[in-house]
């Protein structure tokens, strides 16, 4: 089920920057509660101007956020002694997990489309929570003007959560 | 996966501990603990820690959290000797950091596919005391046993990697570090300066690999400042003959001379030295220790311009970055999703586009990027 209404949609920085390179963030923020934690809005607005494919994520774009959250050191320590596969994460990832890992409700949903991502959500039990950015912008009613890569689509994501399930 | 989440919390904590001045006590009463035991526990493994000790404790410490849990740090493991020339410490500090995040990247990811390190150590019987023509001997003795042929510096690399299962990275190092030698239990690790020139880099690795075959009976010092060694460095002038022997074997040496005949000696010099894959400068002095060459020859054409530069033309290419055998385990890591694509560059000190080109060069593609 893709995050609808009072459900919370937690990002990390791979799905801003792609989110904002396709043209669908605004209308992902404007129909979802879209949340993320301050290591990810920061690492979304580094990264080099002169690369090509460079995104420029604006303050303008990052104000659409509806909350961004601190990690506390506690929280990351709880994520780290809860699966100790997550020093394989990147900073950003590692915090938006420690921020879900420690959150006291049951009404979110996760956006964090990298292999280590999806096999860390379903070790940690999290695999029916996981969404796409394909299907969450779909539901947003946005049809992306240039279209997602592989990774950030339904069909990915469906594949590498049987796999590590398997797994 | 080197030591499990838990052992190698355990293990850091004590050893933080330790070089921080605290006593089991003082720091078992500033975590709360009604008892020092409480900590030992800890530290022995036999208790777990929880996420707010974990926290506390490093806050007390002045480190972060991930310094008791991370396994692509080193976190005081290891020791290092860099091969610098003018470099401030800060830079120094710096670049062990980020190499020891090299190193313990490689470390962790074999022990996750099921590599085990190896602990058949490999050692020269060279004390301090030994003759350089000890040194030059061994040089001789690896050449022989390891097969480097008649140009050991085309296959140095590889027989380092094979015979000691050691790593040898090619990194663009801070200006002024030429080359560093690693050690860990079961792991060995020689960094060369990607950016020096072939001889050079040929002449590092010889260098490196006799630290690397020593360091129990000559402990390098973490930094071993690049001038002409003296005699009061004796450890290095062992090292530079070791280096000079192994990659400028002395039959090859003789056969070459004698083919030379009557011919001009700057450009058999040269000749010589791009087929060897070692600096103009370097076989010069090679030549004089072997008897070839006097002092007053080798004085003379150091004069001469024409053969002076220590690297012959037609310089080989800039190796790429690190090395195969590195970059596809980091690679197959994060195909198989124990590593995030952003966090391999990060280990990596690039970005994910960068880490996208690094796999490329290596033929390596990657099914996704950032």
């Amino acid at each position: 089920m893709p995050a609808a209404g009072s459900q919370t949609l937690l990002v990390d920085t791979n799905v801003i920057i792609e989110a904002v390179r396709t043209g669908c963030w605004p209308a992902l923020t404007s129909h979802l509660r879209v949340e993320t934690v301050d290591t990810c809005r920061d690492e979304a607005r580094a990264g080099n101007p002169a690369r090509p494919g460079y995104v420029h994520v604006t303050a303008e774009h990052l104000a659409r956020l509806h909350r961004v959250h601190p990690v506390t050191a506690v929280e990351r320590a709880s994520l780290v002694l809860a699966y100790d596969g997550a020093d394989g994460m990147d900073d950003g990832e590692r915090d938006l997990f420690a921020h879900a890992h420690a959150r006291d409700d049951d009404t979110w949903v996760l956006c964090s489309p990298d292999k280590a991502s999806v096999r860390a959500a379903v070790t940690l039990g999290w695999g029916d929570r996981l969404r796409s950015l394909g299907s969450l912008a779909a539901l947003a009613g946005s049809r992306p003007r240039i279209p997602l890569k592989p990774h950030f689509e339904e069909a990915w994501l469906v594949t590498w959560r049987t796999h590590f399930r398997l797994a | 996966m080197v030591n499990s989440l838990h052992t190698r919390i355990a293990r850091r904590i004590k050893a933080l501990r330790e070089g921080r001045g605290f006593s089991q006590q003082e720091l078992a009463a500033e975590l709360g603990f009604n008892d020092r035991q409480t900590l030992a526990a800890i530290e022995a493994g036999d208790r777990r820690v929880s996420p707010a000790e974990l926290a506390r404790a490093a806050e007390l410490m002045g480190v972060d959290v991930e310094h008791f849990t991370d396994a692509f740090r080193l976190a005081g493991e290891g020791e290092f000797s860099f091969r610098a020339r003018d470099v401030e410490p800060a830079v120094l500090d710096d670049f062990a950091e980020k190499a020891g995040r090299w190193i313990a990247t490689y470390r962790e990811l074999g022990a996750q596919s099921g590599v085990q390190p190896s602990r058949l150590g490999h050692k020269l019987e060279l004390t301090r005391t030994s003759s350089f023509e000890d040194a030059q001997s061994c040089a001789e003795e690896i050449r022989q046993r390891w097969r480097l042929g008649d140009v050991p510096a085309a296959a140095l690399e590889e027989a380092i990697q094979r015979e000691l299962q050691a790593l040898v990275l090619y990194v663009d190092a801070p200006v002024g570090v030429s080359g560093a030698a690693s050690q860990l239990p079961g792991l060995n690790t020689i960094l060369v300066n990607r950016h020096e020139p072939q001889g050079r880099r040929s002449y590092d690795l010889g260098h490196e690999l006799f630290h690397v075959l020593t360091w129990d009976a000559m402990p390098p010092p973490r930094v071993e400042w690049e001038v002409k060694p003296t005699k009061g460095n004796r450890v290095e002038m062992l090292a530079e003959n070791f280096a000079a022997a192994l990659l400028m074997p002395a039959a090859t040496l003789q056969e070459r001379w004698r083919a030379r005949g009557e011919g001009d000696v700057r450009e058999w010099l040269k000749t010589t030295a791009r087929a060897l894959r070692v600096s103009v400068l370097a076989l010069q002095w090679r030549m004089h220790n072997l008897g070839y060459l006097s002092k007053a020859d080798v004085a003379g054409l150091a004069t001469d311009r024409a053969a002076a530069p220590s690297e012959p033309a037609g310089a080989a290419p800039v190796p790429p970055l690190f090395s195969a055998e590195f970059v596809s385990r980091v690679h197959a890591a994060v195909e198989a999703g124990r590593l995030s694509l952003r966090r391999a560059a990060r280990l990596l000190d690039m970005d994910p586009d960068e880490f996208s080109d690094l796999c490329a060069a290596y033929g390596l593609a990657l099914s996704y990027d950032a």
